[in-house]
């Protein structure tokens, strides 16, 4: 009997919109919110935030129609490839791999020192705190725990109500008197550099494509990616204009602490506020531990099974069917570059190479829906974005821009001019080398395995 | 082109490896699941039904409703039935096309990495 073919539990649009949402809603996030708002007077920082959705808004136009061309887990690794060639695709891949991990690097310093501030513990402490949790990230994703579904949703759609509530609670201290809400216009220069950084606080909305292979109609992905920016624009907007408005966020007491939401906590509530904003803290992490180290973990699973890093990362927990080898990696590698910021405190330095990645990011899907309308036009897109060019050469012209900029400029920890642009650098770098030169050898040793072995199909 | 024929073979005989595989068994002890492949050049159907990791049965034709839609060529699908196909690869050269959980797709992958590893 042939029957209609739909898969059995697919996910709901509710579900896709809170992936979206939670998996760009970090605590590294929060921080990038009062960086931007560091760089215009008063509480203007929302325009920003603003300009920020808006243009991140074109970038998921392209990634919609890149999606509805390729709706499957290994999205980015086919339209590079097809669009631009295999190395790039790998280099990108890379890259990707590396914001991943550097968030989840960033989330874990970010916790660790929100855990100490709130039981007033001495600064040491916060690096223990910070191994223990990578541990517990990684002991979880060891045992295949997973927080899926309707328990994702409740995480993040109570992060975000928290978020708001707070920001808003906080407003009405001052009666929402806002201080020169339309300063930021004032001062074009600065409002560039903090749209700059306001690309980072929306990045990684995009990562919910993979979950094409998961729902019933492909639709979904474009739709959930456009409300998750406006609930993101929401929350991130009042957070930034609440903290603006109570706290001095051009003190560098406030932009260089990594607990800027426990301050508007407590300005908000007292200790009260405190608690509940490191409860906010602590469900950002889930979804950043959660859905990062899944992601990234499955991302090196499969370069492992495609010979583009060593086989040793493919290997498989029989317990728990889990790529072990690839959650310890991840871990080890976070806490690397977690203990680095901790000793340096330099936070802000993932904040803006975090931007730069993914404005390149952003302008290299533009290019692929343009190279990729060129080479195949014929292709069945559901989704293609209406005005011919337009989009995609705004995405590529305009992020290109942007991670210029976000490469030069020195946020608020004083670092050296064109820090954000040598580390991304080196970061292409180190990808290119691997790729043109480690890549082939690991090929051809496995071209080499796989040519001794005998064919088990009848001929 | 494969025939239908081939690849009701190639099940037969990735029934049996599946089925008699210690390591993958133990994996598979909580996986359950109805799986439908469908062969896009010739357009035949398969049915095979897994019960805590034991593949109890493949049909022809497509019956119930599906945890996992795996979607390719009739070669590659006698291929990956036989352990001659990395089915990574051509899932991330878009060969093969999955419908399902993004771990339910890793596991699929892992069969076959357990009972060939070499593939």
């Amino acid at each position: 009997m042939n029957t209609p073919t739909g898969l059995r539990r697919v996910l709901k649009f509710r579900t896709v919109v809170s992936t979206s949402t939670g998996l760009s809603y970090a605590a590294v996030s929060l921080l990038g919110c009062i960086q931007l708002s560091y760089y215009l007077k008063g509480d203007s920082g929302w325009l920003a935030i603003l300009i920020s959705g808006l243009l991140a808004f074109l970038a998921a136009l392209c990634f919609s129609e890149l999606n509805a061309l390729y709706p499957t887990a290994a999205a980015i690794r086919l339209y590079m490839k097809e669009a631009i060639s295999d190395k790039f695709s790998l280099i990108m891949t890379f890259s990707y791999i590396l914001t991943i991990v550097a968030i989840i690097a960033a989330d874990s310093y970010i916790i660790g020192k929100a855990i100490t501030y709130t039981l007033n513990l001495p600064d040491w402490a916060s690096l223990v705190w910070i191994l223990a949790l990578l541990g517990l990230a990684m002991g979880a994703n060891l045992r295949g725990i997973k927080i899926a579904g309707l328990l994702q949703d409740i995480t993040t759609y109570s992060l975000l109500s928290i978020a708001i509530v707070i920001s808003l609670i906080a407003l009405s201290r001052n009666n929402f008197q806002l201080h020169s809400p339309f300063a930021a216009f004032s001062d074009p220069g600065n409002l560039f550099n903090a749209v700059a950084v306001g690309i980072f606080v929306f990045s990684a909305f995009e990562w919910v494509t993979p979950l094409s292979e998961e729902i019933s109609n492909i639709k979904l992905i474009p739709r959930g990616m456009f409300v998750s920016l406006i609930l993101l624009f929401v929350s991130y907007s009042l957070f930034t204009v609440a903290s603006s408005n109570v706290l001095n966020v051009h003190d560098a007491g406030v932009n260089n602490s990594p607990v800027p939401q426990l301050l508007l906590g407590n300005a908000a509530l007292g200790q009260v506020g405190i608690w509940i904003m490191l409860l906010a803290t602590l469900l950002t992490a889930v979804m950043t531990f959660n859905g990062g180290f899944a992601t990234a973990s499955r991302f090196l699973y499969a370069a492992a099974r495609e010979d583009t890093i060593p086989q040793i990362f493919s290997r498989i927990s029989i317990s728990h069917a889990v790529p072990y080898m690839s959650v310890v990696a991840l871990t080890i590698f976070s806490a690397v570059i977690a203990v680095i910021v901790f000793i340096t405190g330099k936070f802000q330095i993932l904040i803006l190479v975090g931007a730069v990645l993914e404005a390149i990011i952003y302008a290299v899907a533009g290019v692929c829906v343009i190279q990729l309308r060129r080479r195949k036009p014929a292709a069945e897109r559901s989704f293609r974005i209406w005005g011919g060019w337009a989009v995609p050469v705004a995405t590529i012209v305009i992020f290109g821009v942007l991670a210029i900029l976000a490469s030069i400029i020195t946020g608020t920890s004083g670092l050296m001019t064109g820090t954000p642009l040598a580390i991304t650098l080196l970061i292409f770098l180190i990808s290119g080398l691997y790729v043109y030169f480690i890549v082939p050898r690991i090929r051809a040793a496995a071209a080499t395995r796989r040519a001794v072995r005998t064919k088990r199909r009848p001929q | 082109m494969a025939t239908s024929q081939d690849i009701l073979e190639a099940l037969a005989d990735y029934q049996v490896q599946c089925n008699e595989n210690q390591r993958l068994r133990k994996m598979q002890r909580d996986w359950s699941k109805l799986l439908h492949f469908v062969a896009e050049d010739t357009g035949d159907k398969f049915t095979m039904n897994v019960v805590k990791g034991e593949i109890i049965s493949f049909e022809s034709g497509t019956n119930g409703t599906p945890d996992i839609i795996v979607t390719t060529t009739s070669e590659n699908f006698c291929d990956m039935f036989w352990g001659d196909l990395n089915p990574s690869q051509k899932y991330l050269q878009g060969e093969i096309r999955v419908k399902a959980s993004q771990e339910d797709v890793v596991r699929l992958d892992a069969i076959t990495m357990i009972i060939w590893p070499d593939a």
